[in-house]
C-alpha cells in the first residue's frame, strides 16, 4: 500500500469514522448544490423567503469556490442613480447573439443590489479609512473605488474582497432555515417517477469525510456548481498554482442537469486555455498591464516605456489617460462580462509586438510599479493583489516575504514566444496559448442549462446560477444566485413534493458505492486509479475535441469515451471517501465530455451548411461577399464562424440526444413579454425598476 | 562516507510538497485541514498531532490554510517553476523570488483586511496562542 503515500512510507488510518451505505434522509424545500458565491447568495435569499434550505459543497463553505480565496473586481454596476447607462440600454445595444439574453439581464440588473447585500452582511467595500482620498480611483459621492474607468463608476474595486466568502458564510449561518452540508458531494438529481424531464423531487449525495449517503427530499435544486473544468487537462501533477479555476469545478451541475433531461444551451463553446493551464505562471503573479494589474506601466529591458493607446486606438502619454474612456465612449471597462461592446479600455499599443521585432523595444519586459503614482501603486499591489483570488497570501504575503518590494522592484513579464502575447492574455496569465491540445472552458465560453425568466431550466424545479449558468465574475455570480434563490423559494410555495422513485434511488446508491466495493473485494483486475481514468478521458478530448474538428473525429471521440466507460471505468477503485469523490468526478468528466462532443457535432454540421449558403450567395452577389467576412470571437475561442448559433440539446427518455434551436431574442418573444423590464417585473413581482 | 541504511522510497507526486507543517509550532487544532478545499491537508487520526499533507498534488495553492493557522506553523512551498524574477529599478540588479539573502522589506497590510474580524471555528488551542493569522514573519 506504500505507493499511495507521497512524501513518506506511512499509511494513516482514515481520520473519520467511515459509514458507507448509511442513508440519511433530509427534508428540505430548496437544495443548493455548490456553496460558492452564487450558492451562498441563493441560500440566503431562499431562506429569507421562508424556504427550508440546504447548501451542499464538496469543500467547507467558508472558503469554498473559485471566489473563495478572494475577489478584486465587482463588474457591471449600472443599476444605481447616476450610472452612465441603464441595464436595459446595455442589453438592447449589446451583442446578445448566441447568449441567453434573459439570463444576462437578470444578472446585470442585480449587481448593485447584491453589492449592497454584501455590505449589509459586513463586507468592507468603501474607502472608510480615507486611504485613497484625493486619488482619481475614488468615487467621492459613494466613497467607492472605481476600477478601469475613473470617469464613470461601472466596475468597483472590491476593498475587502478577500473576505467575501467568510462574510457570506457568516450570513448563511445566521439564517435559521439553512442547513449546511459541508464536504458533501451531490451526485444526482431525482425526478418524479424517475423520468427524464419530470419535476424535481430530490437529490442524492455522500460525505467526503464519512462516506455516508444523503437523500435530499426537496422540490427544487439550484445548480451553482461553477464551470465544468479540467476535461482536457489532466493537470495536478504539474502544479495547481497557475490554474485559475477551483479544482472542485468539474461540472457536476451540468452533468446532473443533462442526465435529468434538461435542455443544455450552446455546449459547443470551448477554446484554447488562454494560459489558464497548469504549466503557466501564478495568476496575477507576473508583470503585466491588464486586469488586476491594470494599468501598470511596462518598460523594456532598457527602461523604455511601452506605449499606450486609448479605447479608439489613439496614442496616450499620461498615466491618468489609461483610466479614461474617450469622449465618444459611454464608459470603458472589463469586456469579459459585458455584452455592450463599445467599452474597450485603453491598452498597450498594438504596435508593441512589431516594435519588439524591429528592436525598438528590447525584451524582457518589466512591470514598473515603482514609477506609478503612489496611490496607483498601492491600488495595484495593496488593493487588487491584496484581495484578488489566491493572491492575498500567495502573492501579497509570499512575494514580499521572498524579497519583492513594489516600491522599488519591477516584476518580470514572462517572455512571450509570440510577441502578440504581450498585448493580451499571455502577459496577464503567463504563457500564451501554446498547449493547443489542452483546451479549456474558460471565460464563460461553455454551454449551460437553458433557463427561463426565473432562471429555471426545462426540468421543473431545477435552477441554475453563477458560472454554472454561464455567467462570468463575482458580481454576476452573486446577483444570479440571489435571484435563483428567491424564485426557487416561490416555486416551493406553489408546488407539492412527490415521492422519490425507489428504483432511481437504488440505482444511484449502487453506482456511487461501486468503486468502494471494488477496492474492498481486492480483485486485482480493479486496478484503475481515479488519476488514470482522468488522464484517459482527457486524452480523448485532446484528440477529438480540438482545433481539428470533423464529424468522423467527433464520432470517434464518442466511441472512444464509450469504450472507456464500459471497460476501465468499471475497474476504478476508491479506498476512502476522498478517492470516491475523485472517481465520481471522473465519471462526471466523461458525461460532460460527451455533452461537448455531441454539441460540437451539431455545430460542425451547422457550419458546413452556412458555408454552402455563403458560397451560393457569393456566387450570386460577389460584391457583398467581401463585406461578409466572418469575425472571430474572443481570442482562442471556438466560435468558428461569425455567428454563434443556438444549439440546444437534451437527452430523451431512451437516452437519445435531441437537438433544436431558437430564434434570436427568443427571450423577448411569446410566451414572454416584449421588453426586458416587463419580463423582470412579471417574474419578480416588483413594480418599479 | 559513513554507512547509512538506504531505503526504497516512492516518488513524490508533484513538484513540491505544496505546504509544510512545522510539528514544533503546530498545536494540532486542525483548522488548516478543515478549511482545505480539496482535502490536501487531512486531520491526523491521533488527536493533537499535526495534520497530514495527504494530497499535495491536488493543491490549488489558495493558501487558505495559512490564513487560518494562528501559530504560523504552515509554510507554502512555491515551486521553482513559479518563481519569477524581478529587477531593482534603482540599481538594475536582478533577483529571483525567494533566493538566498533576500529579506522582506515591504510591511503594509492590504486594504480591507479583516483578519481579526472573520468568524472562526472555536478552537481552544489556538486562542491560547493568540497570534495573528498568516505565515509567521521571522
Amino acid at each position: 500500500m506504500a505507493y499511495q503515500n507521497t512524501f513518506g512510507t506511512k499509511v494513516y488510518e482514515w481520520p473519520y469514522t467511515v459509514a458507507y451505505g448509511r442513508v440519511n434522509h433530509v427534508d428540505l424545500d430548496v437544495l443548493v448544490v455548490g456553496g460558492g458565491l452564487a450558492g451562498c447568495m441563493a441560500g440566503i435569499a431562499a431562506a429569507r423567503k421562508g424556504a427550508r434550505v440546504g447548501v451542499a459543497d464538496k469543500s467547507t463553505i467558508k472558503r469554498s469556490g473559485c471566489g473563495g480565496a478572494g475577489m478584486d473586481h465587482w463588474n457591471n454596476v449600472l443599476e444605481y442613480e447616476g450610472a452612465p447607462m441603464t441595464p436595459e440600454e446595455n442589453l438592447e445595444k449589446g451583442n446578445t447573439a448566441g447568449r441567453q439574453g434573459n439570463r444576462d439581464y437578470i444578472a446585470l440588473k442585480g449587481t448593485w443590489d447584491a453589492l449592497m447585500v454584501l455590505e449589509q452582511l459586513g463586507l468592507p467595500i468603501r474607502d472608510e479609512d480615507g486611504d485613497f482620498e484625493g486619488a482619481s480611483t475614488l468615487d467621492k459621492e459613494r466613497n467607492l473605488l472605481k476600477a478601469y474607468d475613473y470617469r464613470e463608476l461601472v466596475a468597483v474595486k472590491l476593498r475587502g474582497g478577500q473576505y467575501i466568502k467568510p462574510v457570506l458564510y457568516r450570513g448563511l449561518r445566521n439564517e435559521k432555515n439553512v442547513q449546511l452540508f459541508e464536504r458533501a458531494m451531490v451526485t444526482r438529481v431525482l425526478t418524479e417517477g424517475g423520468k427524464r424531464g419530470a419535476p424535481i423531487c430530490g437529490a442524492t449525495g455522500f460525505s467526503l469525510e464519512t462516506g455516508e449517503f444523503y437523500v435530499f427530499h426537496c422540490k427544487t435544486v439550484i445548480n451553482t456548481c461553477g464551470y465544468a473544468c479540467t476535461l482536457w487537462t489532466y493537470s495536478t501533477e504539474i502544479t495547481g498554482n497557475s490554474y485559475r479555476w477551483d479544482p472542485n469545478e468539474i461540472g457536476e451541475g451540468l452533468a446532473m442537469s443533462w442526465l435529468a433531461g434538461a435542455d443544455i444551451f450552446g455546449m459547443y463553446k470551448n477554446g484554447h486555455t488562454r494560459a489558464a493551464h497548469p504549466m503557466a505562471w501564478p495568476r496575477f503573479g507576473v508583470g503585466n498591464p491588464t486586469n488586476t494589474w491594470f494599468p501598470c506601466t511596462m518598460v523594456d529591458n532598457n527602461g523604455k516605456e511601452l506605449p499606450w493607446v486609448d479605447g479608439d486606438g489613439n496614442p496616450i502619454t499620461t498615466q491618468e489617460a489609461r483610466n479614461m474612456p474617450t469622449d465618444r465612449q459611454t464608459y470603458c471597462g472589463s469586456v469579459i462580462s459585458d455584452v455592450y461592446k463599445d467599452i474597450k479600455c485603453p491598452s498597450l499599443d498594438p504596435k508593441v509586438p512589431e516594435m519588439i521585432k524591429k528592436g525598438e523595444l528590447v525584451e524582457p519586459i518589466w512591470a514598473d510599479l515603482p514609477s506609478m503614482y503612489e496611490a496607483e501603486r498601492r491600488s495595484i499591489w495593496g488593493m487588487m493583489i491584496g484581495n484578488e483570488g489566491k493572491s492575498r497570501y500567495n502573492l501579497f504575503d509570499n512575494y514580499t516575504r521572498m524579497g519583492f518590494n513594489p516600491d522599488t522592484d519591477m516584476l518580470m513579464c514572462p517572455i512571450q514566444q509570440d510577441a502578440n502575447g504581450y498585448l493580451s492574455g499571455g502577459a496577464f496569465q503567463g504563457e500564451g496559448n501554446y498547449m493547443k491540445a489542452w483546451r479549456s472552458e474558460s471565460f464563460g465560453n461553455q454551454g449551460e442549462p437553458l433557463v427561463d425568466w426565473d432562471l429555471m431550466t426545462t426540468v421543473p424545479g431545477l435552477y441554475a446560477g453563477g458560472a454554472a449558468s454561464g455567467l462570468e465574475g463575482c458580481s454576476y455570480a452573486c446577483s444570479s444566485g440571489w435571484y435563483a434563490g428567491e424564485r426557487a423559494a416561490e416555486y416551493c410555495e406553489k408546488h407539492s413534493l412527490a415521492d422519490i422513485d425507489q428504483q432511481q434511488l437504488q440505482a444511484e446508491i449502487d453506482r456511487v458505492y461501486a468503486p468502494v466495493k471494488r477496492a474492498q473485494e481486492g480483485d486485482l483486475s480493479n486496478y484503475i486509479s481515479w488519476k488514470e481514468l482522468w488522464g484517459g478521458s482527457a486524452r480523448v478530448m485532446q484528440q477529438c475535441c480540438g482545433d481539428n474538428l470533423t464529424v468522423p473525429i467527433i464520432d470517434l471521440g464518442l466511441t472512444w469515451l464509450d469504450s472507456i466507460k464500459k471497460n476501465e471505468m468499471q475497474h476504478t477503485y476508491a479506498r476512502n471517501p476522498h478517492e470516491l469523490a475523485r472517481v465520481m468526478e471522473d465519471e462526471t468528466r466523461i458525461t460532460v465530455s460527451e455533452m461537448f462532443l455531441n454539441a460540437c457535432r451539431e455545430k460542425v454540421q451547422w457550419d458546413a451548411e452556412e458555408k454552402k449558403k455563403k458560397a451560393k450567395e457569393a456566387a450570386l452577389h460577389p460584391e457583398k461577399a467581401a463585406e461578409a467576412k466572418p469575425k472571430g470571437g474572443q481570442s482562442g475561442t471556438v466560435t468558428w464562424g461569425g455567428k454563434n448559433p443556438y444549439i440546444i440539446q437534451h437527452l430523451d427518455e431512451d437516452g437519445k440526444v435531441v437537438t433544436h434551436d431558437l430564434e434570436d431574442n427568443y427571450w423577448l418573444k411569446a410566451p414572454y413579454a416584449p421588453t426586458y423590464l416587463e419580463n423582470y417585473q412579471a417574474a419578480t413581482g416588483r413594480k418599479e425598476g | 562516507m559513513e554507512e547509512k541504511k538506504v531505503y526504497l522510497v516512492p516518488n513524490v507526486t508533484g513538484p513540491t510538497e505544496a505546504v509544510t507543517i512545522d510539528p514544533d509550532i503546530c498545536v494540532g487544532c486542525n483548522a488548516c485541514a478543515d478549511i482545505c478545499r480539496v482535502q490536501t491537508i487531512m486531520r491526523n487520526p491521533v488527536p493533537g498531532q499535526p495534520p497530514i499533507v495527504a494530497y499535495p498534488d491536488e493543491c490549488w495553492y489558495c493558501s487558505c490554510c495559512l490564513e487560518v493557522c494562528r501559530t504560523g506553523a504552515l509554510h507554502m512551498n512555491f515551486p521553482i517553476n513559479q518563481r519569477i524574477l524581478f529587477k531593482r529599478k534603482e540599481t538594475g540588479e536582478i533577483f529571483r523570488l525567494g533566493e538566498d539573502g533576500l529579506e522582506k522589506t515591504y510591511f503594509h497590510t492590504p486594504y480591507g483586511d479583516m483578519t481579526r474580524d472573520i468568524p472562526e471555528r472555536a478552537c481552544e488551542a489556538c486562542e491560547k496562542v493568540g497570534q495573528k493569522g498568516g505565515q509567521k514573519d521571522e
